[in-house]
């Protein structure tokens, strides 16, 4: 399976898309029992991708790649900004981060898929899960 | 979303149905800045109908319980499902909001 869309960086937009792709992934019962992680995942990411990625610029575009092979789904979020230095996250669980309100999208991605990697400046995120 | 609120012994209880994504939390976060306007203390959020809860819906949760912290009350949760339970243990929000096992052993221990 095989699907590719994309959409504008608009917040107001993101669950419809993120639905609409869920609905075409889980098919079967063992992807339907994972489907709250991957919905987590997806949605998180592609906020990512909206607000800090293309900074809410309605004219750029959010690509979604996804493709599901023996039993392995790998979804890729690619975004149109200038990316971002991946490698130094803050920790969301730390005594001094517990209250913040915004930095925990990533660190839900991490803890609901099997894999996360990141390319071009961390203009894309690759996360994959096992089903 | 749907949110409905009624007062019960007390405590402010928001109940929420449908799903806590971003827009959702923008909707419950106004209507939680009125009933603090209007005077609640002590807040209980029932997720008995809600299937999903992203990062929008966590920071708003935090920022309902610094808020109430703030004026001296309380926030709790009750009826939490086994995945979002899981978000609220994962990202240690359970260490800042009691979360109840239901709404009736919420009211009688808030």
């Amino acid at each position: 399976m095989r699907i590719s869309e994309s959409m504008p960086s608009q917040l107001e937009l993101i669950d419809g898309f993120v639905s609409s792709l869920l609905e075409r992934i889980c098919k079967s019962p063992s992807e339907k029992s994972a489907a709250f992680n991957i919905k987590l995942a997806l949605h998180e990411a592609i906020i990512n991708a909206v607000k800090h990625g293309n900074k809410m610029n309605k004219k750029l575009l959010v690509q979604v790649d996804i493709t599901k092979e023996e039993g392995e789904l790998i979804i890729q979020i690619k975004d149109q900004g200038e990316g971002f230095d991946y490698k130094n996250i803050p920790d969301p669980i730390t005594p001094e981060n517990l209250e913040k309100l915004n930095g925990r999208g990533l660190f839900l991605i991490q803890n609901a898929m099997d894999r996360v990697e990141f390319a071009d400046k961390g203009r894309i995120i690759k996360i994959m899960k096992f089903l | 979303m749907k949110i409905s609120i009624n007062v019960e012994d007390d405590v402010t209880v928001v109940t929420l149905e449908g799903e806590l994504n971003v827009d959702d939390s923008i909707m419950l976060r106004g209507a939680f800045l009125k009933i603090l306007k209007e005077g609640a203390k002590e807040v209980m959020v029932d997720f008995e109908k809600v299937s999903f809860v992203g990062s929008a819906g966590l920071a708003t949760l935090i920022e309902m319980m610094q808020m109430l912290r703030k004026a001296g009350g309380k926030l709790g949760c009750c009826n939490i499902n086994s995945n979002i339970r899981g978000l609220f243990e994962i990202t240690k929000i359970h260490k800042l909001i009691t979360i109840y096992e239901n709404r009736a052993m919420a009211l009688r221990n808030f």
